[in-house]
C-alpha cells in the first residue's frame, strides 16, 4: 500500500465541523409572552376590518324550492328560507313571497310545459353596481368522484369522438346510448353535461313592481371564466344523427339532434361552462347573470323561474342569490371571525401566561426538573425496573 | 495427473531431518523415545480427506448461487501442481475438469447482463418497493385511481432508479478498479522451444532487466507456444479450457529458450511460475521459489492482508531456492507441489514439494513461511520466483473476502416497521371506513324518492365497493412516504460525513479521521446501552515497553529505553540551538521512537499541571530540554542522565505500574555498568544468561534505520510484545543484528570495561512458533561452543507447568557436578519443618561465598538423560542451568574462579540472600511476577534446558515428520513440542508495559454516568484484566467485584444464583462481575446457565471476561443482544479478535491501532482512539439519533398531515374518493414541497450543543431510553397530524364554502382552488412546525431550505396556471392560481388558517415546556444562560484538572489494587504451585515474610473495612474516608458541594444520587491530590495467603465466590 503522506485531517470549516451560525431559540415566557400579544393585536383588528368589508356587501338569498307548492298567488318565503343583508340600518320591510303557474317553456327546438315561479322581493337601499345573480344549490355533490371525472375533455373540445373510444372511458356510465347492438356517442357525453341547470331558468329582467322603477336588465355574457372558453370547440360531429343529447336533455331534444336541431354550442353557452366548472363543495353557488352598469335600485321586484330541475328527489334545495361585492370580494363574516378569534385567543393566553408566570415563575434551567433529580427513590426503582426488563438503561442510580 | 492418489513413502524422510536410530528409553517428560511418538500419530500421509472449510450454511449458498458463484465444489483431498515450465495447456482441476479458476478476480457484484435483474429482485425485496408497486398497479387500472395514473409510478420509478444507477456506479468503479487489478503487468515464465534467435540475455539479473525488453522470439506471440492457437493476445480462458490437452511427449520438449514475459495479472494460470520485483505486488498465492535475498529469504508486507505495517520473513526452501538460480534454472527445474486446497486461513498452509519428476521423490515440507500471499508486496528484496498455487478467487485473500456479514439495521428501523405497519393499519381502515361510509352515502342517495340522479343514468346507484376500496387505498398510500428510504440515506450520509470530518476525532499522530463505514446505522450511536470493549489496543495503546525483568528472584527496573535517549540525543545535537533559543520544536521529524517519548513527556507535563490534552508544543518543547542534556556519548551517560530526568513522580502520574511498593527493584541503569564492570558475581552471569536469552528466544527481524549508524536497529517482530523484549535486550547491551536461515547473530556485552563488545552467531535448529494455543514459544539454538539448548518463552502460567519443580533446600549451585539425590520423601520433608532448610537459611549469608562456585562449563549436560531414567518425576537431573553455559569470548562466567567483588556485594549483598535457595528464587519470581501482573504490566516467563545431542536429534525427528505432514500438522507440531519443553529451568522473567490510552478512565467514567453499561472482554490473564479495570475506573474503589471460577455447572448455577440474589438485593453501589473464558466455556454450554450469566451481567454495573477467545466475545455479544432485543450494543476492538464480536453487535466500532487495520475494516465506524468513542456517542450519535427520530416523524407526520386532509375532505363528497388536489401538485407534494425541512431537520438538527452533550454525559440517556422516537412520540406527532389536518381543511374550506370563493371573480368554486388553499396552508403548516417549531437549532440551511419550499411551491403554481394544458376535466387549474393570488381573502384564509393550525401545537409546546420540562428543555434554557455558560468554560478547565489529578489518583489506589488483585493471583498461583507455598513450613525466612503478611493482613483488613463502609455507606461523602485524611476529603467534598451550589443556584435535589450522578457532581472531580503512596515496603503480597486474603475479600463485599475458597 502506498503510504499517503498528506495529512488526512479534516478542515476546519464552520460546515463540517457542525459550526455554522444558528439561532437556537428557546420558547421563554419572556419571548412567547409578547408574542402572543402581538400576534393579538395584529389579527383582532384585522379581523373587524374583513367583517366590516364583508357587511357592506349587499345580499337576498331566496330559497325558492318550495315555489312549486305555492300556489297561483303569492305566498310569503318560509322563514329560514330567505336571508338578505344590506350595510346600514335597514330593516327588510316585506319578507319575499314567490307564486308558481303553470307555464310553457320555449327552448330552441321545442317547448315543453313546466312551472313558472315568480318571486317577489323588496330591496330596500340601493345595491350598488356591479350586481351579480347566483343560482345555489345544497346537498348536490358536484364534487362525487363518480361525478367529478365523467366528462370526456375533448369531445368538449370540438373532437368528435367515436362510441368506441368513449365506451369505457371517463364519461361512463354516459358515455353511449345503446339502441340494440348500435352504440351512439351521447354529445356532451358524461354525468356532469347531463345534469346541466338546465333550460333558463331565470328570466330576464327583474321586473319592478313598484316605485315605477324600471326593470333592471341582468346579462348573461361574462359570466364564465375566460380560461374555460378554451376548453370548448364546436363540435364536428359529420353526422349529427349519430350522436345523441344527455337523457336528461330529452325536453330540449325530443328527437336528438338533427340539423334542424343541432346541440348547443358549447363554446358560446356560458352557463353550460359555468356549470361544467364543478362545484368543490356539496353546497355551492354559480353565476347565473350580472349587471355591471347599473345599481339595483331599491324597490319592489319579481323574478320569474321556470322550475325545471329537480332538487326535491335527493333533498336538496335551490336558491336564488343576489349580492354586491365589497372590495374583498364577496360577503364573508367568517373570514373576519376567523381572524378575530384568533386575535382574542392569542390575547388571552398571552395574559394567562403572563398571570402564571407571575404567580409561580420557574426558572430557566431550574434544576430540580431534571429527570436524574427526580426523585431517586423513583429512579432507583425504575433502575430496578430497568434491569428487569431491561429495555431501558437510563441513567442507573448506582454510581 | 494423479488425483488423490496415496502416497506412501515412509521411507522417504525430509532431508533436513536426522537420522537417527536413538531409542534411548526415557521417563515421560524427559528425554523423547521413538515410543514417545508413536502416540503422536505423526503420519506424513499427505493427503487430507476431511472438506476443506468453508464458509457454508445454506443462506451462504443460495446467497452464492444467487451472486453467481456458483455452486461450490466440495474440494477434498491436495491441489497438485505439476512444475513444468514447458507446460502449455492449463492444468486441469480435477474436481471440476475444468481448469483452475482464472486469475482474475472480480469484487464487482454485477455484470452488465444480470445487473438489472439482480437490482430489481434487490429492490422488490424491500418491502415497502413491493407495497409501492401494488399500489401503482392499483393506479393503473383505469377508474381506480383517485389520484390520476402515474402518480405513484413516476415517483417509484424515479426513486428505484436513483437507487439503482447509485448502486450500478458503485458497481462500475468496482468494476473499474478491478481491471485495474487484473491488467496489471506480471512477469511470467516462459520457455520456446523452436525460437529462431537465441536470446540469452536473460541470464542476467531478472530485477534489472525489464521483461518487456526481452524481444519475444516470434511473430505470433501467443501465451502457449506449443498449442494450436496462435492468437495475438493472450488467450481468454474460455479458449484454454477447450485446448486439447497434448501428450506428453509433446509437451516436454527441451526449451532452449527461457524468458520472463510480461502478461496481465488475469492471464496467470495456476502452475505459472512468475517473478515478482521488489515492491511488487504479489498477483496470486504463489510458493517461493527462490529469493534473490540472503539465504532464500524474502520479506512481505502484508498490510493489504491484516494490516500488519511490519514486514513478515518469507523463506524459499533450500532445495528450490539452489536448484532455481536463473531462468533456465526454471526451464530444466520439474517436479510437485502437493498443497491443501484453497481456504480462509491466513496464518497456516500445508503442502509439500517433491523435486524432480516421480512420486518418491522426498518431500520438503512447505507452510506459510513459503507462501506469498496475493495482497502482499515484496519488500527489500531484489526478485523471487515463486510458483503460482492458487489463483483469483481462490486466493487466500479473495477466500477472506467473501465473507456472509450479518447485514445490520437499525433498530430504529423495528420502530420504523412498525410505525409503518401502523400507518398501512390506518390507511386500511380509513380505507375501509371510507368504503362502508360511501356505501352508506350512496344507499341513501339511491333510495327512491331520495334520488341523487345526477350520479347515475338510470333510477338506482349501486356502489362498486372494489373500485372505491382500492381508489381509497390508492388515495391515501401515500401516507407512506415513498421517498422516506432514500432520503434517509441521504441524510445519514450526511450524517456520516459529518463524522468522518470532525476534526475532534481526528488522530493527528496516526494521521487518521474517524470513518464510518456504513451509513445505516448512525442513530445507534445515540442509543448505546452495552458496551463491549476489547482491551488491548482498544483500551490500552498496545504500545509495548519493557519495563522489568526479574532473574534468579531478584527484580529489575528498566525505566526507560536508552533506544529512543539515544535517537533523542541525536536530535537533540541537531536541534540543540534552535530548540533552546526559540524554544519551539524542530525535532518533529525525528524517529517513531522519540515522537514515543514525546508522547511520553507529553504525559508528564500533563501531571505537573499541564492542562492542555496533547500539548504538543509543550511536551516537545521539554523533551528537547531533556535531549539537549544528552551528550555524545549517550551509552555511558543515558543511565545518569535518565535517572535524573525521570523522576518517580512522573512514573507515579503516568502509570500505576510504576509504583514500588513491594520489593525494591534495582534500576538497569545500575545494572549496566555492573555488569559491564568485569564483575564475577554468579549473579551477572545468570542476568547475562537471561539477557541473552532475551536477544535468543524470538521471531523478531532486525531492520538498520540507518546504515552509517550501526547501532540504530528497528525491529520487525509479530507482537509488540516481542519487539518490546528484543528492544530490552539490545539497550540492556546484547544486540541482536541479523537474521539469516542459519540462525541469528548478536553482539553480546562484554564482561569487563576494557573488553570490546563479541559478535556471535547461533545457529537456530528449530523454531517452534508462537500459537494462541500454545501460549508459548520456543527456539532451539547450537550455541557457538556447540552446545544444544532450547530457549522458551511464554505466559508465566504455561512456562510453571514446564519448569522443572525447584531443587529444594539449598540452591545447589555448589552441587551442580552431584546432583541431590532428592527423594519424594525429602520433598515432603522439606515443607514441613525441615531443620536443613532453616539451617541453610541461617546460613545464607555465609554461603553466599561458596554459591559462587559453580560448575564448570557443561557440566551437568547430557546428565539429563542419565539422571532422570530412574528418578521419580519432578526431580530434576543435573543443573544445567545459565551458570554452566561459557560465553565464549568472554571469561566463563559459571565459574568457581568468579569471586565476589564489591559490586556484587553491593547488589545483591542487602537482600536477605540473593539466592538462598531455588525456593525462594521462584518464591520470589512468582512474588514479582504477581507484582508485575498487577501492577499493569504484562509478564512472560522464560525458560531454558540444555538438550544433548542425542535427545535433540531424536527429537527433531519427529519434528521434521510432524513439519512435513499434511494432515493437522499443527496438532501434530505441538504435540512434539510440548515433549521438549519440559523440565525448562527458570531464566527469569520478564513484564511488559501495556500502555493505557489517552483519555481512558474519563471516558469510561462518562460512558458509566451516560447510563451505559460497560464489559470488557479481553484475552488476556485475570489479574491484567482486572488491573486494568482498576486503571480506566471500570472498577471502582468501592465496588464489590463477583469472580466467578468454577469447575462445573451446577457450582456455577449456584455461585450465579447467590450473587444474583446479593445484586438484587442491591447491597453495593457498584457491582463488578469478572469470569474467565474457562468458566465462561462451562457457562455457554447450558443455554439456561448463559441466560443466568448474561442476566446478572445486565444487573451488574460492569462485566470483565478475560480469557476469552474471539467466538466468546461474539457468543457474549450476542447473547446479551438476544437477551436486550431492543438495547443497541456496541462493540469495540481493534484487533482480528474482535472482529467477530464487532460484526455481533449492533454497532461495531473499530480502532485504527497498532494491531492493524482488520477490526476496522470488518466495523461499521472506526475511531483513532478509545476517548474519540465519547464524541461519537454523546455527540455525532445523539445528534444522529435526534436527527433520524426528527427526520422519520417529520416524514410520517407531513405525510399524514397532507393525506388526512385528503381522508376528511371524504366528507363533503359523499366518500367517493375524490382528490382534493390536482394528481400532480399532489404526488409532488412528498419530493418537492415538504421534503426539503425535513432533511435539513435530519442533516443539521442539533438539540443541544456540543459541548453541553459532552459534558452532561446524562443527557446520552435521550437515546437508549427512545426518548426520540417511540409510539409515544409517534403518537404525539400524530395528534398534532390530525388536529393540523383538520384545521388546514375546515378554515379554508369554511371560509370558502360560505363565500363560494376566495373573492374571485368570476366565482370560483370549483376543487382546485378550494386544494389550492388547503395545500398552501398545509405547506406553510408543515414547514414550519418541521423546520422551526421542531428544529432547535435555526441555522442559514434552516432558513434558505424553509424559503426555498414555499417558494417552489408558490413558483410551482404560478408555472402551473400558466402552462396547464386547458383540455383538462374535473381540476381547473389553468389561470386559477392568477386570479386567487391577485385576491386578498386567499391570502388572508391562509395566514389564518396556518394560525389556526400552528397555534395549539405551540401552546402545548409552551406549556410543556415550561410546566413539565424535559432534560433538554433544561439544557436549551441554560445554553442560553450566559452565567451557566460561563460556569461551563470553568469546567473545562477543571475538567482538565480532573484529568490530570486522575491520573494521580490511580497511584493511590495501587494498594487497594494490589490487595485484592494478590488474592486472586496467590490463589491462581497457589493451584500452580501448591507445594512451594502452601505445605511450607516456617522458617526463619518464613516468619519474615509472615510478619510482612500479617501487615498486609492488617493493610488489607483496613481497607476493606473501608470499602465495606462505603460500599454500603449512607453518603457520598464516604467516599473521601478512603484516601486520606477524613477531614481533607470532607473539606473537598464539601468544596464540590459549594461548587455545585454555585453552579446550579439551588440546593435542592441533593439525594445521594442527585450527588453523585447529577451533572455538576463533581465529587469524583474534586478529589485532593492524592497524598505520595508510603514506599509501603512491608505491604508485599505473599503467594502463600491466599486464603486468608481471599476470605477477607469475600467477606468484605459478600461477592466472592471461588471454588477454592469454599
Amino acid at each position: 500500500m502506498s503510504t499517503d503522506p498528506k495529512t488526512r485531517k479534516p478542515a476546519n470549516t464552520a460546515f463540517k465541523q457542525q459550526r455554522l451560525k444558528a439561532w437556537q431559540p428557546i420558547l421563554t415566557p419572556k419571548t412567547v409572552l409578547p408574542t402572543f400579544i402581538l400576534v393579538g393585536i395584529l389579527f383582532a383588528p384585522i379581523g373587524g376590518l374583513l367583517l366590516w368589508a364583508s357587511d357592506t356587501v349587499a345580499e337576498v338569498v331566496i330559497d325558492y324550492t318550495q315555489c312549486e307548492t305555492a300556489g297561483a298567488n303569492f305566498v310569503p318565503v318560509p322563514q329560514g328560507s330567505y336571508s338578505t343583508n344590506f350595510p346600514g340600518k335597514v330593516d327588510v320591510v316585506e319578507p319575499p313571497a314567490f307564486k308558481a303557474v303553470p307555464s310553457v317553456q320555449e327552448g330552441t327546438n321545442a317547448t315543453w310545459p313546466t312551472t313558472k315561479c315568480t318571486v317577489k322581493f323588496t330591496i330596500p337601499d340601493t345595491m350598488k353596481k356591479p350586481v351579480f345573480v347566483y343560482y345555489r344549490l345544497s346537498n348536490f355533490y358536484q364534487n362525487h368522484r363518480r361525478y367529478v371525472k365523467s366528462i370526456d375533455a375533448k369531445q368538449l373540445s370540438g373532437t368528435p369522438r367515436t362510441a368506441a373510444e368513449l365506451s369505457g372511458g371517463s364519461c361512463d356510465p354516459l358515455a353511449v346510448y345503446k339502441e340494440g347492438d348500435a352504440q351512439f356517442p351521447i354529445y356532451p357525453c358524461g354525468l356532469i353535461a347531463n345534469s346541466v341547470f338546465n333550460g333558463n331558468p331565470f328570466l330576464n329582467p327583474f321586473d319592478s313592481t313598484t316605485n315605477g322603477a324600471r326593470p333592471y336588465l341582468l346579462s348573461e355574457t361574462g359570466i364564465s371564466w375566460p380560461s374555460d372558453a378554451k376548453k370548448y370547440g364546436v363540435q364536428t360531429y359529420p353526422d349529427l344523427s349519430q350522436i345523441r343529447p344527455p337523457p336528461n336533455w330529452i325536453k330540449q331534444y325530443p328527437n336528438g339532434y338533427s340539423a334542424a336541431s343541432p346541440p348547443i354550442d358549447v363554446s358560446k353557452d356560458e352557463h353550460f361552462q359555468v356549470w361544467m366548472r364543478t362545484a368543490g363543495l356539496p353546497n355551492f353557488r354559480k353565476l347565473y347573470s350580472k349587471n355591471t352598469d347599473d345599481d339595483l335600485q331599491k324597490g319592489t321586484y319579481t323574478m320569474d323561474i321556470n322550475m325545471n330541475y329537480n332538487v326535491t328527489s335527493y333533498g336538496g334545495t335551490k336558491s336564488i342569490v343576489i349580492s354586491t361585492v365589497s372590495f374583498m370580494g364577496g360577503r364573508n363574516p367568517f373570514l373576519g371571525i376567523a381572524y378575530v378569534v384568533v386575535g382574542v385567543i392569542c390575547v388571552v393566553l398571552g395574559l394567562v401566561f403572563t398571570a402564571r408566570h407571575l404567580y409561580k415563575p420557574r426558572r430557566l434551567g431550574d434544576h430540580t426538573y431534571l429527570s436524574w433529580n427526580q426523585n431517586a427513590a423513583t429512579n432507583a426503582a425504575m433502575a430496578n425496573a430497568s434491569a428487569t426488563s431491561a429495555t431501558a438503561t437510563g441513567a442507573s442510580a448506582r454510581y | 495427473m494423479e488425483l488423490g492418489s496415496v502416497h506412501n513413502n515412509n521411507n522417504n524422510a525430509p532431508p533436513t531431518a536426522f537420522t537417527t536410530t536413538h531409542t534411548a528409553p526415557v521417563a515421560a517428560g524427559g528425554p523423547l523415545t521413538s515410543e514417545s511418538y508413536k502416540e503422536l500419530d505423526i503420519d506424513s500421509e499427505p493427503l487430507s480427506t476431511k472438506p476443506v472449510r468453508r464458509p457454508t450454511g445454506w443462506m451462504t449458498s443460495l446467497a452464492n448461487k444467487f451472486k453467481g458463484r456458483g455452486a461450490m465444489v466440495p474440494k477434498t483431498g491436495n491441489r497438485i501442481i505439476p512444475i513444468s515450465s514447458s507446460r502449455s495447456t492449463p492444468l486441469i482441476q480435477p474436481e471440476t475438469g475444468k481448469p483452475f479458476v482464472s486469475n482474475a478476480v472480480t469484487t464487482a457484484r454485477y455484470t452488465l447482463w444480470d445487473f438489472l435483474p439482480k437490482q430489481l429482485y434487490a429492490q422488490f425485496s424491500k418491502i415497502a418497493n413491493v407495497y409501492f408497486l401494488f399500489v401503482a398497479s392499483l393506479q393503473m387500472v383505469p377508474g381506480w385511481s383517485t389520484t390520476g395514473q402515474y402518480t405513484t409510478l413516476v415517483p417509484l420509478v424515479l426513486f428505484l432508479s436513483i437507487a439503482i444507477a447509485h448502486e450500478g456506479y458503485d458497481d462500475l468503479r468496482r468494476h473499474r478498479q478491478d481491471s485495474g487489478e487484473n491488467n496489471q503487468p506480471a512477469n511470467v515464465f516462459r520457455s520456446y522451444r523452436n525460437a529462431t534467435n537465441s536470446i540469452s540475455s536473460h541470464t542476467q539479473q531478472p530485477s534489472t532487466a525489464s521483461a518487456s525488453a526481452y524481444p519475444l522470439p516470434t511473430s505470433a506471440s501467443s501465451r502457449r507456444p506449443f498449442n494450436s492457437f496462435t492468437s495475438e493476445s493472450p488467450a481468454s480462458p474460455a479458449e484454454l479450457s477447450i485446448t486439447i490437452p497434448l501428450t506428453p511427449a509433446t509437451v516436454t520438449p527441451t526449451p532452449n529458450l527461457a524468458v520472463f514475459q510480461q502478461i496481465k495479472w488475469k492471464d496467470l494460470a495456476v502452475g505459472d511460475i512468475i517473478r515478482v520485483d521488489q515492491n511488487d505486488w504479489v498477483p496470486a498465492d504463489l510458493i517461493l521459489l527462490h529469493s534473490s535475498g540472503p539465504d532464500g529469504g524474502c520479506y512481505v508486507e502484508t498490510a493489504a492482508l491484516d494490516g500488519e505495517t511490519n514486514l513478515k520473513q518469507r523463506q524459499a526452501l533450500k532445495v528450490t531456492n539452489e536448484m532455481i538460480q536463473t531462468p533456465e534454472d526454471i526451464a530444466t527445474f520439474t517436479g510437485c507441489a502437493h498443497t491443501e486446497q484453497p481456504n480462509q486461513d491466513l496464518y497456516n498452509f500445508e503442502g509439500y514439494l517433491q523435486v524432480g519428476q516421480g512420486r518418491n521423490q522426498p518431500r520438503y515440507p512447505l507452510s506459510i513461511n513459503q507462501i506469498l500471499l496475493r495482497g502482499t508486496i515484496l519488500r527489500n528484496t531484489p526478485y523471487i520466483y515463486g510458483l503460482i498455487v492458487f489463483s483469483g478467487e481462490d486466493t487466500k485473500i479473495r477466500q477472506n473476502g467473501s465473507k456472509n456479514v450479518r447485514t445490520k439495521a437499525p433498530s430504529m428501523q423495528r420502530l420504523i416497521n412498525k410505525v409503518i405497519i401502523v400507518i398501512f393499519s390506518i390507511v386500511i381502515f380509513l380505507s375501509a371506513l371510507c368504503t362502508v361510509l360511501s356505501a352508506v352515502w350512496t344507499t341513501r342517495n339511491s333510495k327512491p324518492g331520495h334520488l341523487a340522479w345526477y350520479l347515475t343514468a338510470k333510477n338506482a346507484m349501486k356502489s362498486d365497493t372494489a373500485s372505491i376500496l382500492f381508489g381509497y387505498i390508492v388515495l391515501f398510500n401515500t401516507m407512506i412516504p415513498i421517498s422516506l428510504y432514500v432520503t434517509m440515506e441521504l441524510v445519514k450520509l450526511l450524517q456520516a460525513y459529518f463524522i468522518h470530518h470532525d476534526i475532534e476525532m481526528y488522530d493527528p499522530v496516526s494521521n487518521t479521521p474517524a470513518e464510518a463505514r456504513t451509513t445505516v446505522i448512525n442513530e445507534e450511536l445515540g442509543q448505546v446501552s452495552y458496551l463491549f470493549s476489547d482491551k488491548t489496543g482498544t483500551l490500552t495503546e498496545n504500545i509495548m515497553v519493557f519495563r522489568k525483568f526479574c532473574v534468579a528472584g531478584h527484580s529489575f527496573n528498566h525505566d526507560l529505553d536508552p533506544e529512543s535517549i539515544i535517537a533523542a540525543a541525536k536530535t537533540a545535537q541537531e536541534n540543540q540551538e534552535i530548540a533552546v533559543s526559540t524554544g519551539h520544536d524542530h525535532s518533529a521529524d525525528g524517529s517513531e521512537d522519540t515522537h514515543r517519548r514525546h508522547k511520553y513527556r507529553s504525559k508528564a507535563g500533563k501531571v505537573v499541571g499541564k492542562l492542555k490534552r496533547s500539548s504538543r508544543h509543550a511536551s516537545q518543547r521539554s523533551a528537547s530540554g531533556y535531549q539537549s542534556l544528552g551528550g555524545k556519548d549517550a551509552h555511558a551517560d543515558r543511565d545518569q542522565s535518565r535517572s535524573g530526568q525521570y523522576p518517580d513522580s512522573i512514573h507515579a502520574g503516568n502509570m500505576p505500574s510504576y509504583v514500588e511498593t513491594i520489593v525494591p527493584c534495582t534500576p538497569t541503569s545500575q545494572l549496566v555498568p555492573f555488569l559491564r564492570s568485569g564483575t564475577r558475581h554468579v549473579m551477572a552471569d545468570r542476568i547475562r544468561f537471561f539477557l541473552l536469552s532475551m536477544a535468543l528466544c524470538h521471531d523478531a527481524v532486525p531492520e538498520l534505520m540507518d546504515e552509517s549508524d550501526p547501532t540504530s536497529f528497528k525491529y520487525q517482530a509479530a507482537s509488540p510484545d516481542e519487539n518490546a523484549l528484543v528492544a530490552g535486550a539490545m539497550e540492556l547491551g546484547y544486540v541482536f543484528l541479523e537474521r539469516s536461515r542459519g540462525g541469528i547473530r548478536v553482539r553480546s556485552m562484554p564482561t569487563s570495561p576494557d573488553e570490546v563488545p563479541q559478535e556471535e552467531f547461533y545457529e537456530i535448529l528449530n523454531i517452534i512458533e508462537f500459537s494462541s494455543k500454545r501460549k508459548r514459544m520456543s527456539v532451539i539454538y547450537r550455541m557457538p561452543d556447540g552446545q544444544i539448548c532450547l530457549f522458551t518463552k511464554g505466559a508465566d502460567s504455561i512456562i510453571l507447568e514446564r519448569v522443572r519443580d525447584p531443587q529444594t533446600g539449598l540452591a545447589d549451585f555448589q552441587n551442580l557436578d552431584t546432583p541431590m539425590p532428592f527423594t519424594p520423601d525429602s520433598v515432603h520433608g522439606y515443607d514441613g519443618m525441615d531443620p536443613l532448610a532453616s539451617l541453610e537459611y541461617s546460613k545464607s549469608g555465609k554461603s553466599r561465598h561458596n554459591l559462587n562456585r559453580s560448575s564448570t562449563s557443561g557440566a551437568g549436560v547430557g546428565g539429563g538423560g542419565d539422571n532422570a531414567a530412574g528418578k521419580a518425576k519432578g526431580l530434576t537431573h543435573g543443573r544445567q542451568q545459565s551458570g554452566t553455559y561459557k560465553n565464549s569470548g568472554a571469561e566463563g562466567y559459571g565459574r568457581s574462579s568468579i569471586e565476589e567483588d564489591d559490586m556484587g556485594a553491593y547488589f545483591f549483598g542487602q537482600t536477605p540472600g540473593w539466592t538462598q535457595s531455588e525456593m525462594w528464587e521462584y518464591q520470589q519470581t512468582m512474588d514479582h511476577i504477581q507484582e508485575y501482573a498487577t501492577t499493569g504490566l504484562r509478564t512472560l516467563l522464560y525458560g531454558h534446558r540444555f538438550l544433548s545431542k542425542e535427545e535433540y536429534s531424536l527429537w527433531s525427528k519427529k519434528y521434521a515428520d510432524a513439519q512435513s505432514a499434511l494432515d493437522g500438522r499443527q496438532e501434530k507440531l505441538e504435540q512434539v513440542a510440548e515433549l521438549l519443553e519440559q523440565n525448562l529451568d527458570m531464566t527469569g522473567a520478564t513484564a511488559i508495559e501495556d500502555k493505557l490510552q489517552d483519555g481512558v478512565p474519563e471516558t469510561i467514567d462518562k460512558l458509566r454516568r451516560a447510563g451505559i453499561r460497560l464489559w470488557m472482554l479481553t484475552g488476556d490473564k485475570r489479574e491484567t484484566a482486572i488491573n486494568i479495570g482498576y486503571s480506566c475506573r471500570l472498577i471502582k474503589d468501592y465496588s464489590s467485584t463477583i469472580i466467578l471460577d468454577v469447575p462445573t455447572q451446577a457450582q456455577a448455577h449456584k455461585a450465579m444464583n447467590k450473587a444474583m440474589k446479593d445484586v438484587m438485593k442491591g447491597k453495593s453501589r457498584h457491582v463488578v462481575v469478572v469470569i474467565d473464558g474457562a468458566t465462561l466455556g462451562i457457562v455457554e454450554q447450558s443455554t439456561e446457565l448463559m441466560a443466568l450469566f448474561v442476566e446478572l451481567g445486565i444487573r451488574a454495573d460492569s462485566v470483565i471476561c478475560c480469557r476469552v477467545s474471539p467466538a466468546q466475545k461474539a457468543l457474549v455479544v450476542k447473547t446479551v443482544r438476544a437477551r436486550c432485543k431492543n438495547t443497541v450494543t456496541l462493540a469495540i476492538g481493534d484487533g482480528a479478535n474482535d472482529i467477530a464480536m464487532i460484526q455481533e453487535a449492533n454497532v461495531g466500532i473499530g480502532i485504527t491501532g497498532k494491531e492493524g487495520l482488520q477490526a476496522a475494516r470488518s466495523s461499521d465506524y472506526s475511531i483513532a482512539q478509545f476517548r474519540f468513542l465519547e464524541r461519537l456517542l454523546f455527540v455525532h450519535g445523539r445528534w444522529s439519533y435526534v436527527r433520524v427520530s426528527k427526520f422519520v416523524l417529520g416524514t410520517f407526520y407531513k405525510c399524514a398531515t397532507f393525506y388526512l386532509t385528503q381522508g376528511l375532505f371524504q366528507i363533503f363528497t359523499g366518500f367517493s374518493g375524490t382528490s382534493l388536489y390536482e394528481q400532480w401538485t399532489l404526488s409532488f407534494y412528498n419530493t418537492l414541497f415538504s421534503s426539503l425541512p425535513v432533511m435539513v431537520v435530519g442533516m443539521f438538527e442539533q438539540d443541544l450543543k456540543a459541548s453541553t452533550l459532552l459534558l452532561v454525559p446524562e443527557l446520552y440517556t435521550f437515546g437508549p431510553r427512545n426518548s426520540g422516537f417511540s409510539l409515544v412520540t409517534y403518537g404525539t406527532w400524530m395528534a398534532a397530524a390530525v388536529y393540523q389536518a383538520i384545521a388546514s381543511l375546515m378554515v379554508p374550506l369554511w371560509i370558502a364554502g360560505a363565500i363560494g370563493k376566495f373573492g374571485v371573480e368570476p366565482d370560483d368554486e370549483s376543487l382546485f382552488p378550494m386544494g389550492l388553499g388547503v395545500y398552501t396552508t398545509i405547506v406553510l403548516v408543515v414547514t414550519f412546525k418541521i423546520a422551526y417549531l421542531e428544529t432547535h437549532n435555526w441555522s442559514i440551511v434552516t432558513h434558505i431550505t424553509s424559503f426555498m419550499t414555499i417558494l417552489a411551491w408558490f413558483g410551482y403554481n404560478t408555472a402551473y396556471s400558466f402552462f396547464y394544458p386547458v383540455r383538462t376535466g374535473g381540476y381547473h387549474v389553468r389561470g386559477a392560481f392568477q386570479s386567487l393570488a391577485a385576491h386578498l381573502p386567499f391570502w388572508l384564509t391562509i395566514i389564518v388558517a396556518s394560525m389556526i393550525a400552528i397555534l395549539p401545537n405551540i401552546m402545548a409546546k409552551i406549556i410543556k415546556a415550561q410546566l413539565y420540562p424535559s432534560d433538554v428543555d433544561l439544557y436549551q434554557e441554560l445554553e442560553k444562560d450566559p452565567e451557566a455558560v460561563q460556569r461551563w468554560k470553568e469546567w473545562e478547565v477543571e475538567l482538565g484538572n480532573q484529568g490530570a489529578e486522575a491520573e494521580g489518583v490511580t497511584g493511590s489506589k495501587i494498594q487497594r489494587r494490589l490487595s485484592i488483585a494478590a488474592s486472586i493471583v496467590s490463589r491462581h498461583s497457589s493451584r500452580r504451585a501448591p507445594s512451594l507455598s502452601s505445605r511450607r513450613g516456617p522458617s526463619k525466612s518464613q516468619q519474615a515474610m509472615d510478619a510482612n503478611r500479617n501487615d498486609s493482613f492488617m493493610a488489607v483488613g483496613r481497607h476493606s473495612q473501608d470499602a465495606r463502609r462505603e460500599s454500603f455507606g449512607e453518603g457520598a461523602d464516604q467516599v473521601g474516608d478512603l484516601w486520606g485524611p477524613s477531614s481533607h476529603r470532607r473539606g473537598a467534598s464539601s468544596a464540590s458541594q459549594m461548587t455545585r451550589d454555585r453552579l446550579s443556584r439551588t440546593s435542592s435535589g441533593s439525594s445521594r444520587d442527585a450527588k453523585d450522578s447529577g451533572p455538576w457532581s463533581a465529587t469524583q472531580l474534586h478529589f485532593p491530590r492524592p497524598l505520595p503512596v508510603p514506599a509501603d515496603s512491608d505491604f508485599s503480597i505473599s503467594s502463600t495467603t491466599p486464603l486468608q486474603l481471599g476470605v477477607r475479600r469475600s467477606s468484605s463485599a459478600g461477592h466472592v465466590y471461588d471454588r477454592r475458597m469454599v
